[in-house]
């Protein structure tokens, strides 16, 4: 009796906090299914992604989950979940990098594979390009009159010492990018230039892509080496800063946007890779990016040179990933010698 | 000790008594309270939401309608097309259709460019929007009125939702009708429609934020409802001090969510749970103290009073307890003390007992002293009488030594022998004083002279004889017989005197103690039954020759040997 009266008075305690939750409100029915999903990890930057994001739900339907970080981080994180992969699609990342987890990412062309201006589609379409990013120098319209600055070979030159804005490349993938490339345009020994140019730099290396533009624009350094999209875009905020298209060359490579292997929501992920390389994203990319568009049917902008009057280099991304190591070794080393 | 664990039953017992109610109590009606509130606060929302989903869904009804109204208009698809005829009529079109919205929403014509032509609001003229991307790209796939969330990206700071109609025009689109719904549209919408204390987020379909009442300054609510929609968590989970609710317009698409304050605020329930928690470590305090008051109001008594046993144990007796009150306890200690003082009493009675026992043996000592001192007198008075030749006192002297040796010996039991022996020396005394008034006879069974028979038994049945049988001065015989018979030896004293007074008689049957005469009867009565049961005390039997005593005595015949055994 007395047992019952306690249990009687114990599952009163329990059964009423518990009828006093469960006041939610009613979602399950908003809640998408599992096929109108996709997850994407991205390393653009919002103003980026975000457009291009909200358009391809209102198309499709589809509820797109956004996962930003950095590059490196973001792959990292896709080679850990290769088992049960939470990403879908990759979107954004030098295709250097994405070279590099080529066995976390499946094969997909798109119908506008064709389309793509020529050097820029993938062997094997492993990753879809996105947008094409010509390496640029720039100088102070201060203090560098015009056509003092004409190519790579100009930033050997001892009047230029210690006055090179140029981000470390152990750090920033796109400097590293940008090395190779002057380094493959220039003549003579690849890496007896890579010392001269490391002697003419003094020691002054930037921690970041981003600090080149301002370092020019202050005018703590004359003369820098950047992407093509970040010089306009900081000249569009009105930074004094000037495009110079290297005389011997340049490349221009890609960022890509990559299918996970075994990904979830394959059919979104694959309707995505279409939507990014369509003519009416690549028209965004061009009108409110200040890239290029790496489709050959959607026209650059008017006021940049075309694409065929530069000469572009046939940058091996496969061979430059694989001298890493070795570059980045013959750097350092460097780096110690120059500073005293 | 017995009274902790007394002690601890008593506090248990009040522990569960005060405690477990006031708990069941705190219990009930915090959830009671919590209930109610949850319940009222969901009616609540409810009320607000449906409020504002009904102004929505009618502006957006109400919207569309003015949309389609400027579609149908040909003049307008017209003026979109060829930008020909006069602005003044196109607007005058435009104001009249939108009449009755114009302070609800603004209402914008777009040619099939995407530049702005006519509005009510405050565009310019010749401002652009993208026809390939976003509202007017899909307003002109769809063919009827599609409604956009303006995301921050496009840079238009003005519209926070629009609405779009693409106009037909000849062959290719001709135009685009646009309603666009900003910040203080909204606030209009939703006034007056939703508590003070609580916050209003709309939602376009995809759940970014369109608009948020001033109450929402963060940014980040509405990514967060949406992270936790898509990980199907609960949104209490995104601030746990606000409930949410919400409601989906089914033309746009468009969520609306109310957000409200926690119908049970978290100091509420703190400060409850705090005042809960003080009963109850109030009630724990006194339940404490009011179980040891009791406790000690109990035990201490019983504790004196089972140290007052022990003492009475040990044998002191004039230990009392206190009595404090009249309750049972207090029964139990007067009970005590009055049985220690009854036992007092009886036991200091017992001793004056004991004492005087004492004394009446110590005087009994002193009466027996010096026996030898009588005897060697009586032997001297033989002597003397043998010597002046009075016989008679030698004899008597004799005789009466002879009976005093045997009277003061230890046994209680001779042998008839001796018994008989000591009979005749008293008759002999007697015979001498009495000179000639009786006759003694005496006829025994010679197999019974050594059968044992108490001592003295016989002398005064036959002193009685004497005594009283004679006493009126007649002479008679005295017969005293010993026979055998059966098992038992039958011992008969018979005189021819007098015989007993009736009185006497009586008396005697009645085994009443004699006041002076007829002791010696009593006596031998009274030792015969001690010794051998009621039945074998003295009987009076019917004299032979109908005059004088004959008394009869029944005794079993036992021996020294089988007493031995």
């Amino acid at each position: 009796m007395k047992k019952r009266v306690l249990g009687a008075i114990l599952a009163l305690l329990i059964f009423l906090p518990a009828c006093s939750q469960g006041q939610e409100p009613e979602t399950a029915d908003l809640v998408p299914g599992e096929e109108e999903r996709l997850v994407v990890y991205t390393s653009h930057k919002e103003e980026v992604y975000g457009p291009i994001i909200k358009e391809f739900e209102e198309r499709t339907g589809i509820w797109v989950e956004v996962v930003t970080g950095g590059t490196g981080e973001l792959l990292e994180q896709i080679a850990g979940e290769r088992e049960a992969p939470r990403c879908d699609v990759m979107f954004g990342g030098g295709v250097e990098s994405l070279q590099l987890y080529e066995d976390c990412f499946e094969p997909y062309a798109g119908s506008g594979a064709d389309l793509l201006k020529p050097g820029l589609r993938p062997e094997g379409d492993r990753w879809t390009p996105f947008s094409s990013l010509p390496v640029v120098l720039i100088y102070n319209t201060r203090l560098v009159s015009p056509g003092e600055l004409t190519g790579w070979g100009d930033l050997l030159e001892e009047r230029w010492r210690g006055k090179i804005a140029f981000a470390d490349p152990a750090v920033s993938g796109s400097s590293y990018t940008a090395v190779i490339t002057m380094l493959s345009c220039l003549e003579g020994d690849f890496w007896e230039n890579l010392e001269r140019f490391e002697e003419n730099l003094d020691g002054n290396i930037l921690l970041g892509s981003g600090e080149v533009p301002a370092a020019v624009d202050a005018g703590s350094c004359w003369v820098g080496v950047t992407l093509e999209e970040t010089a306009l875009k900081r000249q569009g905020e009105g930074a004094n800063i000037a495009i110079v298209y290297p005389v011997e060359g340049t490349s221009n490579l890609p960022d890509g946007t990559a299918l996970v292997a075994g990904a979830r929501h394959g059919d979104n992920a694959r309707a995505f890779l279409e939507f990014v390389q369509s003519a009416d994203v690549q028209a965004l990319v061009v009108s409110d990016f200040a890239r290029r568009s790496v489709r050959s049917d959607v026209a650059d902008r008017d006021s940049l040179p075309p694409e065929e009057e530069i000469s572009m280099i046939q940058y091996d991304a496969q061979w430059a990933s694989g001298i890493k190591e070795e570059f980045l070794a013959r750097w350092e080393q460097g780096r110690e010698e120059g500073s005293p | 000790m017995n009274g902790s664990s007394f002690q601890r039953k008593l506090m248990g017992a009040f522990l569960a008594v005060g405690i477990i109610p006031l708990l069941v109590c705190v219990f009930l009606i915090l959830n009671v309270f919590r209930v109610s509130l949850a319940s009222s606060a969901a009616a609540n929302a409810e009320s607000q939401l449906s409020a504002m989903m009904g102004g929505f869904e009618e502006l957006m009804v109400s919207c569309g309608d003015v949309l389609e109204g400027l579609g149908s208009r040909r003049t307008v698809a017209r003026a979109l097309e060829e930008r020909g005829e006069g602005d003044t009529l196109i607007y005058s079109t435009l104001y009249d259709i939108a009449a009755p919205l114009l302070r609800e929403a603004d209402f914008s014509l777009y040619d099939g460019e995407g530049r702005l032509c006519y509005t009510t609001g405050s565009g310019r003229a010749g401002e652009v929007l993208p026809v390939n991307w976003g509202l007017l790209a899909a307003a002109r796939g769809k063919g009827e009125v599609v409604y956009r969330a303006v995301s921050s990206y496009d840079g238009n700071p003005k519209g926070r939702m629009q609405l779009a109609l693409a106009i037909p025009g000849g062959e290719e689109v001709a135009g685009y009708a646009v309603a666009e719904l900003g910040d203080d549209h909204f606030a209009r919408l939703l006034e007056g429609k939703y508590a003070a204390d609580s916050d209003v987020l709309v939602l376009d379909p995809y759940w970014s934020q369109v608009y948020a009442t001033p109450g929402i300054q963060e940014d980040g609510l509405a990514p967060r409802l949406r992270e936790c929609l898509l990980e199907g968590r609960s949104f209490s989970e995104v601030e746990t001090d606000r409930s949410f609710s919400l409601l989906r317009e089914e033309n746009s698409g468009f969520t609306v969510v109310l957000r409200q304050p926690q119908p049970l605020a978290e100091w509420v329930s703190q400060l409850f749970y705090l005042a809960a928690g003080m009963s109850l470590l109030l009630c724990l305090a006194l339940c404490l103290y009011v179980s040891m008051r009791f406790s000690r109001q109990i035990v201490q008594p019983i504790r004196s009073l089972n140290s007052a046993m022990a003492a009475v144990e040990e044998g002191d007796l004039a230990v009392r307890v206190e009595v404090p009150g009249t309750d049972e306890i207090s029964q139990l200690s007067g009970r005590f003390n009055r049985m220690t003082q009854r036992l007092k009493t009886n036991l200091d009675d017992s001793i004056r007992q004991q004492q005087e026992l004492g004394n009446a043996q110590i005087r009994m000592m002193q009466a027996q002293l010096n026996p030898h001192f009588l005897y060697n007198t009586l032997d001297t008075l033989k002597w003397l009488g043998k010597i002046n030749r009075v016989p008679e006192v030698a004899t008597i002297s004799a005789d009466l030594g002879d009976i005093l040796r045997s009277s003061i010996s230890g046994d209680e039991f001779v042998e008839l022998r001796e018994e008989v022996e000591l009979l005749e020396r008293y008759v002999e005394i007697q015979k001498i004083r009495f000179p000639g008034k009786f006759e003694y006879e005496m006829r025994v069974d010679g197999s019974l002279l050594d059968a044992l028979v108490p001592k003295l038994m016989l002398q005064p049945l036959v002193e009685n004889a004497i005594i009283h049988g004679f006493e009126d001065g007649s002479h008679g015989r005295i017969l005293v017989s010993v026979r055998t018979e059966g098992a038992e030896m039958v011992l008969t004293v018979e005189d021819d005197g007098c015989g007993m007074s009736r009185e006497s008689m009586e008396r005697f049957l009645a085994r009443e103690e004699p006041r002076s005469r007829h002791f010696g009867l009593y006596n031998v009565d009274a030792i015969l039954r001690l010794h051998y049961g009621p039945e074998h005390g003295l009987a009076f039997l019917p004299p032979a020759g109908g005059k004088g005593t004959c008394i009869r005595v029944r005794l079993p015949i036992s021996r020294r040997e089988e007493e031995r055994e």
